[in-house]
């Protein structure tokens, strides 16, 4: 009796951001991220997780994606479901460049495989499109190269510049 | 070192402009830029030092090849008559061309994916000078040249091609491995001899031409100068090089005839000698393939049909192409005849037609005269020569046409030790 009321509840689990900020997320949903789930096999439900990488506004997106994401409690997904979740996943990655990177970044540190996936083949689309000096601005890179070395690169395949 | 192997940067950290400086793993930027194009990417070598080294990592080319991210392309070699420094680059209708005065002393002898084997002709085959080129990344290296290539140039009896040399570039999945296989006649021309062959496996330390045993006695299909476009390469698929060859010693200067020539011989029954020969890159093998037999058609070339080898079959009489594809090839058995092309819907003669590929939408390409293009869609049958594909009336002795998917991979892996990385500059005239 008390094991099957036990399963009726959503366990949840408590994250913390890197500011402090707290989210309090079924366990099943957060088991998207590899990283989370294998810190609950390790036993730290107790307690709060701690996520030190990500900051609450990134946080926050990623358990709207977490959400989205959990495993269906009631078997397999449908097609229409998972329709509606690509048309959802497209829309949440239409965000400015700097939400991009950090869901980009936010996807490797938890180990999320979908959502890497996801941000990447957003990044790369926009990456596409751009200049070299527009994706320095978008990566916030720092041009190491000196002029005369930028211009011998550029020589070497001045084919892909034209 | 190993392909795929070379150095990964493990962390990079980002000097933002502003206030944001990043830490971004590598890792990611792999992720991102095996989904990139080519062409993009070796853009993007200019947008820092640290993008540079990877997108010249050994370790990319390999992700970004099974991502399939490139589209495939049409690949022009042009010689041309004006004089011009050597020019690669991608015109507005998408097709890709190499232009260059000097291109007419190289031959180009295999393509394996994307990258370009060539030999400088018109020199003693002992000595022929072997070439491997990206051209999409503007690299040449030379190679060692193949030992011990014992019959004499000019052939003794020039008749018979079976005394020149073939080169197959070849792709070994299970070991990430390009090697260069060579075949020649050993023995004297128009007499008794055998066919042998040699392995060069590409970026091997100390890598050196080894023997392995020679395919079964038959005539390669050669590249008579005199007729341009029946420029016989070898076919990479499904990791073997594959030949259409026919009997040794049979010299057939007509396997086909156009309409028009009916007054010679059936050659009915020498259809039925020409065979595949397969080489296995992985299993340094070489084996026979049946062709698939047709009542009235002669198998005319054979064809890398998005990965599958195909033989095209062309009916002159009934203005139709058949395409034959290997499907189970591990079996190495069963021909399904896939396409069926009907040539009257081009008002064109057709002496010299050639299946290049699958292009985009999964249409066929095809040339005529190695001029035009046509695009054959299976789902509608329709033929149809695109009008932004017909490339301008070229000044040329020579052109080759190749479906080319290109590569990112560097060819500074496979140079030899102390020797330079070249660039496109060694097809410019002294």
């Amino acid at each position: 009796m008390s094991s099957t009321l036990c399963c009726s509840f959503a366990k949840n689990v408590t994250l913390r951001s890197s500011d402090g900020q707290t989210f309090e997320v079924e366990e099943a949903a957060a088991q998207v991220s590899q990283t989370i789930k294998r810190m609950i096999e390790d036993g730290c439900t107790g307690s709060v997780i701690p996520v030190p990488n990500l900051t609450g506004p990134v946080l926050a997106l990623v358990i709207e994606y977490f959400k989205k994401h959990s495993p269906p409690s009631d078997g397999c997904p449908t097609a229409l479901l998972e329709m509606e979740i690509k048309d959802w996943d497209a829309k949440f990655v239409a965000v400015d460049n700097d939400t991009l990177l950090d869901l980009t970044l936010a996807a490797h540190y938890l180990e999320i495989q979908g959502l890497l996936d996801l941000t990447c083949h957003r990044v790369a689309d926009i990456l596409n499109d751009n200049s070299v000096e527009k994706i320095r601005e978008i990566f916030h890179i720092k041009n190491d190269f000196t002029p005369e070395e930028e211009a011998e690169e550029r020589s070497k395949i001045q084919w892909a510049f034209e | 070192m190993n392909p795929g192997e070379g150095l990964r940067v493990k962390q990079a950290t980002y000097h933002g402009d502003g206030a944001k400086p990043k830490e971004f793993p590598s890792d990611i930027l792999f992720d991102i830029f095996s989904r990139l194009p080519i062409k993009t990417l070796l853009r993007f070598k200019c947008v820092s030092p640290l993008w540079c080294t990877i997108i010249d990592d050994p370790y990319l080319a390999r992700l970004h090849r099974l991502q399939c991210v490139e589209k495939p392309k049409v690949l022009v070699l042009e010689p041309t008559r004006k004089p011009a420094v050597p020019v690669f680059r991608e015109d507005r209708s998408g097709i890709l061309r190499f232009v260059s005065r000097k291109l007419n002393a190289y031959s180009l002898e295999s393509c394996c994916n994307g990258l370009l084997c060539f030999t400088r002709i018109f020199v003693n085959c002992n000595h022929s000078p072997l070439f491997l080129v990206n051209l999409q990344r503007q690299q040449v290296v030379e190679l060692p040249r193949p030992p011990c290539i014992g019959t004499p140039w000019p052939p003794v009896h020039t008749s018979d091609s079976d005394c020149k040399c073939s080169y197959g570039l070849g792709f070994d999945c299970a070991t990430n491995t390009y090697k260069i296989v060579v075949v020649f006649f050993s023995g004297n021309p128009g007499q008794d001899g055998n066919l042998c062959a040699q392995v060069y496996t590409l970026g091997g330390r100390g890598s050196s031409w080894r023997p392995v045993k020679g395919p079964p006695n038959c005539s390669f299909y050669d590249k008579p100068e005199c007729e341009r476009g029946f420029y016989e390469m070898p076919v990479y698929a499904r990791g073997a090089l594959h030949w259409l060859v026919k009997p040794q010693g049979y010299n057939l200067p007509w396997l086909f005839k156009p309409p028009g020539y009916n007054d010679v011989p059936s050659h009915e029954f020498q259809r039925d000698l020409i065979n595949i020969v397969y080489f296995d890159v992985g299993k340094e093998e070489f084996g026979l393939i049946s062709p698939p037999r047709s009542r009235t058609g002669t198998p005319f070339h054979l064809v890398d049909l998005g990965g599958d080898l195909a033989v095209v079959i062309i009916k002159y009489h009934f203005w139709l192409i058949q395409i034959w594809v290997m499907k189970e090839y591990d079996q190495k058995k069963e021909w399904v005849q896939e396409y069926k092309i009907y040539l009257d819907q081009v008002n064109s003669i057709l002496p010299s037609i050639r299946v290049m590929g699958l292009f985009e939408d999964g249409e066929i390409l095809v040339t005529v005269n190695w001029k035009s293009f046509l695009f054959y869609n299976p789902k509608t049958d329709v033929l149809k020569r695109r009008r932004h594909y017909i490339p301008r009336v070229f000044d040329f002795e020579r052109e080759v046409l190749c479906h080319n998917m290109g590569t990112l991979l560097s060819l500074d892996m496979f140079r030899e030790e102390g020797s330079t990385l070249l660039s496109l500059d060694m097809f410019q005239e002294e």
